[in-house]
């Protein structure tokens, strides 16, 4: 579960405290213009999170794009997510500002289930990475060993579609060539 | 909550040995895709919401005799592998003529849970998409600490459709329940 700080912030000043070198500020995100503070990341989240991006900055960056682990997206004026790992078109990355700790919404995130995490709270989150622009989020469910593709359709509804440990993940049409057994994400 | 480290699916036999026992005389079990659950105890926030919901569809079903509204004991034994227990439920007189005398074997045309905070994504999706792929319309997963509905339906291509419906918006059942109509806001106590 996240912990709501009774805390309204200006991205500007979200971003600096993202900025700040400790460990704790990596592990927030505005939402509505509320800091909040994520569940820290545990191994296992670590673990399948590395794999993906792993498997997908090896066939994104001959692709005119980029993977970012574990770094903050700006989706709206109120509103700058963390997720996982980011797949972004080479130009966005290159229009990011150098001091820059946060990145325009990205076209691809992935991001990683908690047990603290609230149902509401990661839908929510899946839809705002989605209304910002971003064309798919994948969820990794570590414990079932399932992977959550979402979309939105032409209606504006949340499109699931759930992939077990005998499917394949591929790029969704944004990474061309991308295939990966969903088993070779989670541990055994 | 899952009873034991599974090695095989489990059937309905399973579940009726499991809730004969003495030990388990106050609980509540679902058998969900072949695993056994145990329904967690209810709170006063989420039993209200399905009371309401109940209210609202009981009003619109039952003057026009349209079908059954169920509470939150009401089972729903589908197949050998599921036994559902949704908060509320619509079953529809199309469908189900007469009121069985036990559990009914068909899927509720709607089904309504509610979500308490430490409910699990996972599992709140999993149980929804069980009710579609097994004959549901319509599934509510109402959450009740932010004042909003998933409904979810299954589209043809075989995902899941999610769309939500805040606190200003209506539950409205189309295809199910013509001229139905429910403020979400009329769902959640004040």
């Amino acid at each position: 579960m996240t912990i709501k700080k009774a805390l309204h912030l200006n991205s500007d000043e979200f971003s600096g405290l993202v900025a700040q070198k400790d460990a704790r500020s990596q592990r927030i995100e505005l939402v509505d213009g509320l800091l909040h503070e994520l569940p820290p990341s545990y191994l296992l989240h670590a673990f399948v999170a590395a794999s993906i991006g792993i498997a997908l900055g090896a066939q994104a960056n001959g692709q005119r794009g980029r993977v970012l682990n574990t770094y903050h997206y700006q989706l709206s004026p109120q509103d700058i997510r963390l997720c996982a790992v980011g797949y972004l078109p080479v130009d966005a990355v290159s229009r990011v500002i150098v001091p820059s700790v946060v990145a325009p919404p990205p076209l691809l995130a992935v991001d990683v289930a908690s047990p603290e995490m609230s149902p509401r709270w990661l839908l929510d989150k899946v839809r705002a990475f989605l209304k910002a622009g971003t064309k798919q989020v994948w969820v990794l469910y570590p414990v079932d060993k399932v992977i959550d593709i979402a979309r939105l359709d032409s209606n504006g509804a949340l499109s699931l579609i759930t992939l077990d440990s005998s499917a394949h993940l591929d790029g969704g049409g944004l990474i061309s060539g991308f295939s990966l057994p969903v088993s070779k994400v989670f541990p055994k | 909550m899952t009873i034991e480290a599974q090695t095989r699916l489990y059937t309905q036999d399973d579940l009726r040995d499991l809730e004969a026992r003495p030990e388990n005389a106050d609980k509540f079990f679902e058998l969900i895709e072949g695993v056994i659950v145990e329904v967690a105890g209810t709170s006063a926030k989420p039993t209200t919401i399905a009371a309401r919901i109940s209210f609202y569809l009981n009003a619109h079903v039952l003057p026009l005799n349209l079908g059954w509204i169920t509470s939150a004991d009401g089972r729903f034994e589908l197949g050998s592998i599921d036994n559902l227990i949704p908060d509320t439920a619509f079953v529809s007189r199309a469908r189900q003529p007469q009121l069985p005398d036990g559990s009914f074997t068909i899927a509720p045309d709607l089904a309504v849970e509610v979500v308490s905070p430490s409910d699990n994504l996972r599992a709140v999706q999993r149980k929804a998409k069980r009710y579609l792929i097994l004959g549901s319309t319509v599934v509510w997963v109402v959450y009740p600490d932010d004042q909003a509905v998933e409904v979810y339906r299954l589209l043809p291509d075989g995902n899941v459709s999610l769309q939500e419906v805040e606190v200003t918006g209506t539950l409205e059942l189309p295809d199910l329940l013509p001229g139905f109509s429910l403020p979400v806001s009329k769902v959640f106590p004040k």
